[in-house]
């Protein structure tokens, strides 16, 4: 008697550690039913997101106008930004797109968006704002994507950046984010390469990502306890707890 | 009436956070807060309330993290802890506030945990503690609002 119970705990122990390993796997390609699923409820995620938020025409609405606050102005002046930036990186085409949700779970830090692979978004592609490198295209459905930002603490999320030091670049990895003092940290770097405060952190061009597009500034830099190799601490212009709108950058398709 | 509130709890988590910065004390675990408050309605019919768990387990993998089945298991875990609380403890304002607590905090180190022990993120303690404490504020505030509402249909 003890000993099927304890048979039956033995079991239940193994099917949700068994299920709890296979749904964590992040890197996991989503199955022809999610992407069903998800293309039937994002629309209707993005109709509470619609009336929780700003995105409606403005001139027409004499209350907005009336009562134009600091959220909103806020969003105007994110989206005059993006219009800006089609004018750079003219090897990649934008498309701008609108943040429907956000994964609420603290260390997967991610955004839906409502554009998807329908618009030419692939996996992998570059997301950015005015102020520069958001993240990376995760996931698509027909409609939408989804965005794995800088700051996720995945350990397998990892970019290729180069620091610029008076026109040279230097190869590093970015991967992790310091919390506490809202720093992304680049790994990798021989400790013997004199970087300084200041120095600019960029996409290297490496995967399907264009080179150079700005990341932050370097802070601060620590030795590993092996005295090999450094971790910068860098700063980005980038408020990653409030995106309202990005733009991906797509190849062009000659 | 219950699924209606689950149903709009389940998009007002995305709603929300996209309108209110995930640094602030305001971050939303609504659905959470639903599946805690209607446990009443359902303690003698405890296959629907599991099934009611999975299922929105599965709605919310699907809208906001992409993780297959994990908050499936992560509620009727945490549904294991609801009915202990409600089956111990007198049903009124402060207790429920305080059980909440409880399965909030309980289910930020579930997740935790799990991600540790994947070794799908690096957490750590003050991390998780923080997260908790940030956690609170508004799904207290969404108890209390929807405390009548619940009890008013029962």
């Amino acid at each position: 008697m003890k000993n099927n119970k304890l048979l039956k705990i033995t079991l239940i122990t193994i099917i949700i550690g068994t299920l709890l390993f296979m749904s964590l796997d992040i890197e996991r390609p989503l199955t022809k039913i999610e992407v069903v699923l998800k293309e039937i409820l994002l629309p209707i995620n993005k109709i509470f997101t619609k009336s929780s938020s700003s995105d409606q025409n403005y001139s027409d609405s004499y209350l907005i106008q009336k009562n134009l606050n600091i959220s909103m102005e806020q969003e105007i002046k994110e989206l005059k930004d993006l219009l800006d930036l089609k004018n750079t990186h003219s090897e990649f085409e934008k498309e701008n797109a609108k943040v429907i949700s956000r994964n609420n779970q603290f260390w997967l830090n991610s955004i839906t968006i409502d554009k998807g692979s329908n618009d030419g978004i692939k996996t992998e592609s570059a997301v950015i704002t005015s102020n520069g490198l958001v993240g990376k295209i995760s996931k698509t459905t027909p409609n939408f994507s989804e965005v794995k930002l800088l700051t996720s603490d995945d350990v397998t999320y990892k970019t290729s950046v180069v620091i610029r030091i008076n026109e040279k670049d230097y190869y590093a990895i970015l991967n992790g984010y310091d919390k506490e003092n809202n720093l992304l940290k680049v790994t990798a770097i021989d400790k013997n390469i004199p970087i300084h405060e200041n120095d600019s952190v960029l996409t290297s061009g490496l995967g399907n990502m264009p080179r150079g597009i700005y990341i932050g500034k370097v802070i601060s830099s620590k030795i590993d306890n092996y005295d090999l190799s450094k971790t910068l601490y860098v700063k980005t212009e980038q408020d990653f707890n409030s995106i309202n709108y990005v733009t991906i950058l797509k190849e062009k398709i000659n | 009436m219950t699924y209606i509130l689950i149903i709009i709890s389940l998009f007002l988590d995305g709603a929300i956070s996209t309108i209110i910065s995930q640094n602030s004390y305001l971050i939303p675990h609504l659905l959470l807060t639903t599946l805690f408050i209607i446990y009443p309605k359902y303690k003698k019919r405890n296959v629907t309330y599991n099934m009611i768990l999975i299922i929105t387990g599965i709605l919310y993998d699907l809208l906001y993290t992409n993780l297959l089945f994990f908050h499936a298991i992560v509620f009727l875990i945490v549904g294991i802890i609801i009915k202990y609380l409600y089956k111990n403890y007198n049903q009124s304002t402060i207790t429920n506030v305080f059980s909440l607590i409880i399965v909030i905090a309980i289910y930020i180190a579930l997740i935790s945990i799990s991600m540790l022990m994947f070794k799908t993120t690096n957490i750590i303690i003050s991390d998780i503690i923080n997260f908790i404490i940030r956690s609170l504020f508004i799904n207290i505030l969404y108890l209390l609002l929807l405390n009548p509402i619940v009890k008013n249909k029962a």
